[in-house]
């Protein structure tokens, strides 16, 4: 089951995050501020040449208006002007006559504006007839900016969601979810677990990546198992080693004590096979050896087992068997031992201890038993099957 | 359109030209009533004597003659006989058959503040004191409780019914249902100096029930204003700035800048400009206001003196039309 990404503070995801507030956010907002600051300008630059066009409007042949004191002359330019909600004050003065030709305001003691003033004085012959004033309303571009500004979050707001949509998915299906997978796989592998495949499509560095790791694991494995069977097996005659014999016969013992079944264990070494090496050298003493345990393979049963513990000695076990048929079992297997030529050609002889289990021994016990039985097998002349129960032992 | 105009244009050009070829020197003279100093009326029109002399340095002759009538009409006849030009007829709204004796003298230009006559050796400077009536009828509709006010006035003339007529205009356009009081003490000798007499018709208006008062009554006008403020109501004054008479008590002044259209007439006049022989002064041209000053700021809330500027605005450009009862003699 895949983890969920993480979050934390020095994940990747994390990182990428932040990666992306910085990548992202950062231009789209320097872009908005450039922009706001470029309408502003734009809108101040319209506003500003409103206010002078139309002072120039208002301008345009005043000066007969201003010698000849005629107001109505300015009054209906004024009026239209002022229909403009940007215009918010215009006066006339006439200097000559020392008095308004029109002045209004839209200015009230409850409604000041802010206001930016263009005066043009109005002269003929280097004499000063008079002046217009235009007042305009500098807050006018407030809600246009404020509506620029609506309409850029937007814009804005709109293409980081794009971005995001866009980089998001690609991040979390070719990063974060690779790397999550292959922090699982890497974390099994980590816990010795070699069985669990993990196979990967696609030719991305991370697909290329879990497939040597997957490939890694099965060599793993193989050369795990192989060391396996190795570490349990005698290399010679290829029968349980002591290591295997344990394993084995331990799980036996176990079902054995439990359902109150009967189990025989019986120690066999070989007569006098220092000899044999000595003669005859290791190589023939392992020859031998095989031989011998081919003799015995050849004649058990195949519920029972054999392994070789030791130089010249042998554990044969028999699970179901009582001490009795063991003692007969064993007694035909020595025979037959000791009725074949070896490979240095001479027969053999083998002595035999033997034990078994009515549901309640511990392997060791067991084991010391035999061992005993075979140690009293060698003092009473060799080539003889002894068996001791626990009874007869106390 | 354009062509109509200008050759309008030329024929009033060759028109002033004819006219100031056949004109008299610049050599203006004034004639006041009574005195100086005692009429603020007059004392207005001094000033803006008294300026264009230091602006210009030229010399205007200024002349007082008695209160009678005929004693006025012979200064005139001597200053037009004199060869002044223009020779100014301040009260032209006082003086009967006016038409007649302008006539008697055709090289001679006149001036006349306040009535229009076409005449060709006549130049009307009518101030628009309907519009600052308006402003004022407005105030004292947004100010009074009762939803009643009083105009109060000495003769009347077309002239004094012009204030009354802008008056209500401006009390109607804010209260269409407002009550107002009209009065007039009526010709008599001294009658513009009667101040128990119209003090009494404001005493009376104000028994009915008014709490503002606009006072037209010239030299008596103060009188209105003090009767008002010892009842704790409102006056409104007139001509000049009256809001310190009584503190507190004036609602506000409906002023005339009479100085600054002496002056620009003098200017006029001096420039030879008669192209057309009327001029009008009024809010747009700030020689007609109704006053905000420290004396009525706590009379006046930001919210009625908001609507007052708007009014105002209005006016000047037009949206509201303030109808002056001189045109036919009768107010809406």
């Amino acid at each position: 089951m895949p983890r969920k990404i993480s979050l934390k503070i020095h994940s990747i995801a994390f990182y990428f995050i932040w990666v992306l507030m910085a990548g992202l956010l950062v231009p789209m907002a320097a872009g908005m501020i450039i922009t706001m600051g470029q309408q502003k300008a734009r809108l101040q630059k319209e506003l500003d040449e409103f206010h002078r066009e139309s002072l120039a409007t208002l301008t345009k042949n005043i000066e007969d208006t201003l010698v000849s004191f005629l107001p109505e002359g300015v009054k209906n330019t004024s009026g239209i002007l002022l229909k403009d909600e940007r215009i918010v004050a215009i006066e006339v003065y006439s200097d000559i006559y020392d008095l308004y030709l029109f002045r209004v305001s839209k200015e009230t003691s409850v409604r000041p504006f802010n206001i930016i003033s263009l005066t043009q004085t109005v002269s003929s012959d280097n004499e000063i007839l008079g002046h217009v004033r235009i007042d305009v309303d500098r807050d006018w571009i407030r809600p246009m900016i404020q509506k620029e500004f609506i309409h850029n979050i937007i814009l804005f707001a709109t293409m980081f969601a794009g971005g995001l949509a866009l980089i998001l998915p690609a991040i979390y299906h070719k990063i974060l979810k690779p790397l999550n997978l292959l922090m699982d796989q890497a974390e099994i592998l980590s816990k010795g677990r070699l069985d669990a495949a993990c196979s990967w499509e696609g030719k991305d560095e991370f697909s290329m990546l879990g497939g040597t790791l997957d490939d890694m694991r099965r060599r793993l494995r193989q050369n795990f198992e192989l060391m396996e069977e190795q570490a349990v097996t005698d290399e010679l005659t290829g029968l349980p080693n002591r290591r295997g014999f344990t394993m084995k016969v331990e799980t036996l013992l176990c079902l054995c004590t439990r359902y109150g079944h009967d189990i025989s264990l019986a120690m066999l070494d070989l007569d006098h096979f220092k000899c044999v090496n000595d003669t005859y050298g290791h190589g023939i003493g392992d020859e031998v050896l095989k031989a011998f345990s081919g003799t015995i393979l050849e004649r058990i049963r195949k519920s029972d087992f054999l392994a070789r513990i030791g130089g010249e000695e042998f554990v044969l076990v028999m699970p179901e068997t009582d001490l009795k048929t063991a003692e007969n079992i064993l007694n035909t297997l020595r025979k037959q031992v000791s009725r074949r030529d070896y490979p240095h050609g001479k027969t053999l002889t083998v002595s035999v201890g033997v034990t078994a289990s009515y549901g309640s021994q511990e392997l060791n016990q067991l084991m010391a038993l035999a061992d005993k039985a075979l140690y009293q097998a060698k003092n009473q002349g060799r080539n003889r099957v002894i068996a001791l129960s626990k009874a007869q032992k106390e | 359109m354009k062509n109509p105009r200008l050759f309008i244009s030329v024929f009033l050009i060759l028109a002033c030209f004819a006219w100031t070829a056949q004109a008299r020197e610049f050599n203006p003279a004034v004639i006041y009533q009574g005195n100086i100093e005692k009429n603020s009326f007059n004392v207005s029109i001094h000033r803006g004597v008294e300026r264009f002399r230091k602006k210009t340095g030229l010399d205007c002759t200024e002349t007082v003659a008695g209160l009678d009538m005929d004693d006025y009409f012979s200064s005139l006849r001597s200053a037009a006989e004199k060869g002044h030009s223009p020779v100014f007829l301040l009260y032209g709204n006082h003086i009967p058959k006016l038409v007649d004796f302008v006539r008697q003298y055709p090289a001679t230009r006149f001036i006349v503040l306040d009535t229009m006559l076409d005449e060709p050796n006549m130049f009307s400077f009518v101030m628009a004191e309907h519009e600052g009536s308006f402003l004022a009828g407005a105030l004292a509709a947004l100010a009074s409780t009762s939803k009643q006010v009083g105009f109060v006035s000495v003769v009347d003339t077309p002239f004094q019914r012009r204030f009354l007529c802008g008056y209500s205009q401006g009390a109607h356009y804010i209260n269409p249902d407002i009550k107002i009081f009209e009065g007039f003490t009526g010709d008599y000798p001294g009658a513009w100096f009667d101040g128990k007499a119209v003090a009494a018709l404001a005493s009376d208006m104000m028994d009915k029930g008014a709490d503002v008062i606009y006072q037209a009554a010239g030299g008596a006008g103060p009188a209105v204003l003090e009767a008002v403020a010892a009842r704790g109501k409102l006056g409104i004054g007139v001509d000049i700035n009256q809001n310190g008479l009584y503190p507190g008590s004036v609602l506000t002044s409906m002023i005339k800048r009479t100085d600054k259209a002496v002056f620009a007439a003098l200017m006029l006049a001096k420039r030879g400009i008669w192209r057309d022989n009327y001029k009008r002064l009024g809010l747009a041209q700030d020689a007609i206001d109704i006053v905000f000053d420290r004396h009525n700021q706590s009379l006046v809330t930001p919210v009625m003196r908001d609507r007052i500027e708007k009014i105002r605005k209005d006016i000047v450009l037009g949206v509201i039309q303030v109808h002056n009862y001189n045109e036919n003699i009768k107010c809406p």
